[in-house]
């Protein structure tokens, strides 16, 4: 009897043990949180099964260059991104097994960036091995990589133990767009790419080498296994020579295998994607010069292979979702070029999911705009715009008066980080968000928009 | 195969398992395989030296012992005296040994010593170097096997007849690399009841893995971390003032006492685990009274060791003022010598030294001087005095022991006193130690948790798996859980972090 208690006794020890052990795994394991070390292995595993029509498969390229939420959109094509930075060979191959074994798409289109990379980059492989689930293929996975400490990528502890130090809020709240995500990370910056003319005609060939010859080989028989189009392609960037005689070499034998590849650095004048303002960097497209590849795409797959086109299908939720977002995404960086008030409220009124926080100081005589026109298009009386004031605009509902009369306080919880606030100081109101005032007093309409859905601010603007 | 790697975390268990379940009979040999795995893990072929040691001293220990004691015996046929030839077996035990031992551990630092020496008077360098890797544990093997010579030879002991028996002795795995340094009177009769041992005693093996933990709190969490800050001081000391580098010194003196006294706390745990009980080789050290008080505490196996083989029969305390400290001067540098071929651990031991004998030089003065003034001996304020003037005088030495070269060491203290910077203590420059401030409040809590559990000791003489067994389930759980969490979270391991050797595997 004794020793029955004491096994119990152990027993219940190693299993609270163990739950707090896993409680601190699921607090310190590498998620991606829209940050720089995009993997879209989460947005992968939260798809409901036998959704995806279309999977991409490659690195920041493949996220960079290739819009599902535009494909959505545009086609009705139900596509996924499984991009990571840096995905070398060994992360494509085992990622798009992964994603096989949820998904049954009709065709693979892997970038071939890949077969440039000979040594995996430490904080590539990072990203690249600690995103996917524990599973035997992340064992292969791991031990075909070019790393030296296997062991502790396999464990995953050894690794994201250390996260202590940069633990956020995302470590312990779930980021809602990983639940929905198909792959892409928008980037609007657009910085000038100095091409070098003629690298992609050059028809110099490397022989294609045995580790990419193995790597087409492997994408081959496992999209024949999964009864998948094949189809590579190389995505847009200012690639060197070595790079372009790697592809022709690669695109030799994928020519003698039978398998189709688009080139898209052959097609920039094409496609009109220009090097001033398509490009994020010599690497990376930016949103607007994946848009035009994306479009192209959206045309190719359904004329080629003819793509259903499931839009207004209930199960494909997250596909409208994933493009919401993406619209308040450029909606938010649209906003950045517009300066007239009513053309702002109009952008405003295109969306939901806004709380619109407005401050009018002075009667607004001394303005070049229409301001009441500009608030009434929002739904507020014009005469706010006549006298100083507040006024809130909640996911298109004009609250009553803030604070209430008699009312010190204001609360509105924007996010379970964010909150509004509104105090009032003598005479003078007080609007602070997380305890920073958003508005200086100036003659004219403040306003502050706060998205829900991304779930972080707009740019302030002050309209005088 | 460090005891923090997952190498270990397997081995351990597979090793208890069958040997918890294997036939009595097997125990012994089991643990030899498996201590001889473990030892080959760091490098296969060093596996022969400790062979060789066990064969030499195993053998020699039998003719010891064969051989009578009784000084009225002469033998016959040589007309030598019967004790003549114990001793020469016994020389000849030593000099193989210790000849091993200089080979490998001082042949390089003896050669590079005689150079810079006859480079002095112009005479061209010997050219005569082995670039050989240091065997793990050596010393510490060496010395046990050695004293347990003695013990025979002194009649202490019965020489072992099992070689089975007596090699599991020298390479008994939880301390074959870095100590305790068993005695034959306490390892060697357990080891020869083996087939007696309660293997499968659940209150023991769980006292054993509670050591075990706490041995790898102070490794991975305390000493790897406070190691940092030690390593960017010694290496540059040249950035830093005053301030910076006592705290470097300190930061040394915990890092070698947390890393040290590691390793010892889970070889014990790890051989509780399987019920055999090695000696406690710290007890509270920092909170000594005076350095002889210290060396009663810190790596005490080392420590009796070298009293008893060392300084005893140099003549110990029953001789002339003179001749004692002499003795205590040739055992200090002995032992510092033992820690490592360097000059620097010399003027480490030398350092200790000269404490004692200062210090046995002022204690009559200072004793009337305190009468004089009426000095309450029995106050808290006079015992906290004399442990805060103990530990400056340590931490002072371990620079001497950390510095790379005398040199280093005299630059160190210089710029130590001559660079005076208090507002260091005021403006951050601390946080600037090569730990972020955040693993600087880590390091503090983990050092304040350290400090509690070291005074509970000092007080109670309590170990935390005794203080834990007396404590509600709840408590221990929490406890318990939250190490384990400490040691996997806060531990300096994995790609992020490169974990450094125990310290004490290079002596």
């Amino acid at each position: 009897m004794k020793q029955t208690g004491k096994a119990i006794r152990i027993l219940l020890f190693a299993v609270v043990a163990a739950l707090c052990i896993a409680g601190a795994y699921r607090i310190l394991s590498w998620k991606d949180t829209m940050g720089d070390y995009l993997s879209s292995a989460e947005q992968l595993y939260a798809t409901p099964r036998d959704l995806v029509d279309v999977l991409f498969v490659g690195s920041s390229h493949c996220y960079a260059g290739v819009n599902p939420d535009l494909l959505w959109r545009d086609f009705g094509i139900a596509a996924f991104d499984m991009a990571i930075s840096g995905q070398d060979k060994p992360s494509s191959l085992y990622y798009t097994k992964e994603a096989l074994k949820s998904q049954s798409p009709k065709v693979i289109m892997v970038d071939l960036l890949a077969t440039t990379f000979e040594e995996g980059v430490p904080g590539n492989v990072y990203r690249n091995m600690l995103s996917m689930r524990s599973s035997p293929d992340q064992v292969r996975m791991v031990l075909e990589e070019p790393v030296e400490e296997k062991a502790d990528y396999i464990l995953k502890w050894p690794v994201i133990h250390s996260r202590y130090r940069e633990l956020k809020a995302y470590d312990f709240v779930s980021n809602e767009y990983s639940r929905y995500g198909r792959g892409y990370c928008y980037r609007f910056a657009a910085n000038e790419v100095i091409h070098r003319p003629g690298t992609e005609s050059m028809e110099d060939t490397t022989l294609i080498s045995d580790g990419n010859r193995r790597w087409v080989d492997s994408f081959i028989r496992l999209a024949e296994k999964k009864g998948a189009s094949l189809h590579m392609i190389i995505l847009p960037y200012e690639m060197s020579i070595e790079d372009k005689m790697i592809f022709n070499g690669v695109q030799d034998y994928l020519a003698e295998k039978g398998i189709p590849c688009i080139d898209f650095n052959c097609m920039m004048s094409t496609l009109d994607i220009r090097y001033l303002t398509d490009f994020m960097d010599e690497g990376h497209l930016n949103y607007y010069g994946g848009a035009k590849v994306t479009n192209y795409l959206g045309q190719f797959l359904r004329d080629t292979y003819g793509i259903e086109n499931h839009a207004g299908e209930p199960a494909y939720a997250m596909w409208d979702k994933s493009l919401k977002y993406g619209e308040h995404l450029v909606a938010r960086e649209e906003s950045r070029a517009i300066f007239e008030p009513n053309e702002y409220m109009d952008l405003l009124l295109s969306l939901e999911d806004l709380t619109i926080v407005l401050r009018m100081d002075g009667d607004g005589t001394g303005t070049q705009f229409d301001l009441p026109g500009a608030v009434s298009a929002i739904g507020l009386d014009p005469s706010f715009a006549r006298k100083t004031g507040i006024a809130i605009v909640d996911r298109g509902t004009v609250l009553p008066e803030v604070p209430r009369a008699g009312e010190e306080l204001y609360l509105n919880e924007l996010s379970f980080q964010d909150m509004l606030s509104i105090t009032r100081d003598d005479e003078d109101l007080v609007i602070e968000v997380n305890g920073e005032e958003l508005f200086e007093p100036y003659d004219g309409l403040g306003v502050y928009v706060y998205d829900r859905l991304l779930g972080e601010p707009w740019q302030t603007r002050i309209f005088y | 195969m460090l005891f923090h790697s997952v190498e270990f975390l397997v081995f351990f268990p597979v090793v208890v398992l069958l040997y918890a379940f294997l036939p009595r009979k097997c125990r012994a040999l089991w643990l030899l395989i498996a201590s001889y795995y473990f030892y080959m893990s760091w490098n296969a072929k060093y596996a022969i030296l400790i062979a060789v040691s066990t064969l030499v001293t195993w053998s020699g220990s039998l003719l010891i012992g064969r051989i009578p004691k009784d000084a009225a015996s002469e033998s016959p046929d040589s007309g030598q005296s019967i004790p003549g030839v114990r001793r020469a077996v016994l020389i000849l035990v030593f000099v193989v040994n210790l000849g091993i031992l200089f080979f490998f551990k001082y042949f390089d630092f003896a050669i590079q010593s005689v150079n810079r020496a006859i480079g002095l008077i112009g005479i061209s360098p010997v050219r005569a170097s082995f670039d050989v890797l240091l065997p793990v544990g050596i010393s510490f093997y060496t010395f046990q096997a050695l004293g347990y010579c003695v013990d025979v030879y002194r009649g202490e002991e019965k020489a072992e007849k099992s070689l089975l028996r007596y090699a599991l002795f020298v390479s008994f795995f939880p301390q074959l690399v870095a100590g305790p340094i068993e005695r034959s009177g306490h390892l060697m009769r357990q080891i020869d009841g083996i087939e007696e041992i309660r293997v499968r005693d659940a209150e023991r093996i769980v006292n054993g893995l509670i050591l075990m933990l706490w041995g790898l709190f102070l490794k991975v969490v305390v000493a790897d971390r406070v190691a940092i800050v030690a390593d960017t001081v010694f290496k540059r000391p040249y950035l830093y003032g005053t301030c910076g580098l006592i705290t470097g010194a300190i930061a040394f003196s915990l890092q070698i006492y947390c890393d040290f006294n590691a390793y010892s706390t889970i070889a014990r745990g790890a051989a509780r685990v399987m019920g055999f009980d090695l000696m406690d080789n710290f007890d509270t050290p920092y909170f000594a009274q005076s350095i002889a008080d210290f060396w009663r505490r810190w790596h005490i196996s080392l420590t009796s060791w070298f009293r008893d083989y060392v300084y005893i029969p140099l003549g110990g305390n029953r001789c002339s003022r003179g001749r004692r400290y002499l003795n205590q001067m040739i055992t200090f540098l002995v032992s510092g010598l033992w820690h490592g071929a360097a000059w620097t651990y010399v003027a480490w031991g030398g350092l200790h030294g000269i404490y004692r004998i200062v210090g046995d030089l002022l204690k009559k003065p200072l004793t009337r001087i305190g009468d004089l003034m009426h000095v309450d001996r029995t106050a808290f304020s006079y015992r906290f005095g004399r442990i805060i003037l103990t530990d400056i005088l340590v931490v002072f030495a371990w620079i001497l022991f950390r510095a790379e070269s005398l040199t280093a060491a005299g630059y160190y203290i210089g710029r130590m006193f001559t660079r005076p910077d208090p507002w260091t203590l005021f403006d951050g420059s601390l946080y600037r130690l090569g730990l972020e401030p955040f693993e600087a409040h880590v390091l503090m809590i983990m050092l304040l948790l350290l400090f509690l559990i070291d005074l509970i000791k000092y007080r109670r003489n309590e170990e935390l798996p005794a203080l834990l067994a007396r404590q509600n389930l709840w408590f221990r759980w929490a406890v318990l859980i939250g190490m384990i969490l400490m040691i996997l979270v806060y531990g300096a391991y994995g790609v992020d972090f490169h974990s450094e050797q125990f310290l004490y595997f290079t002596f």
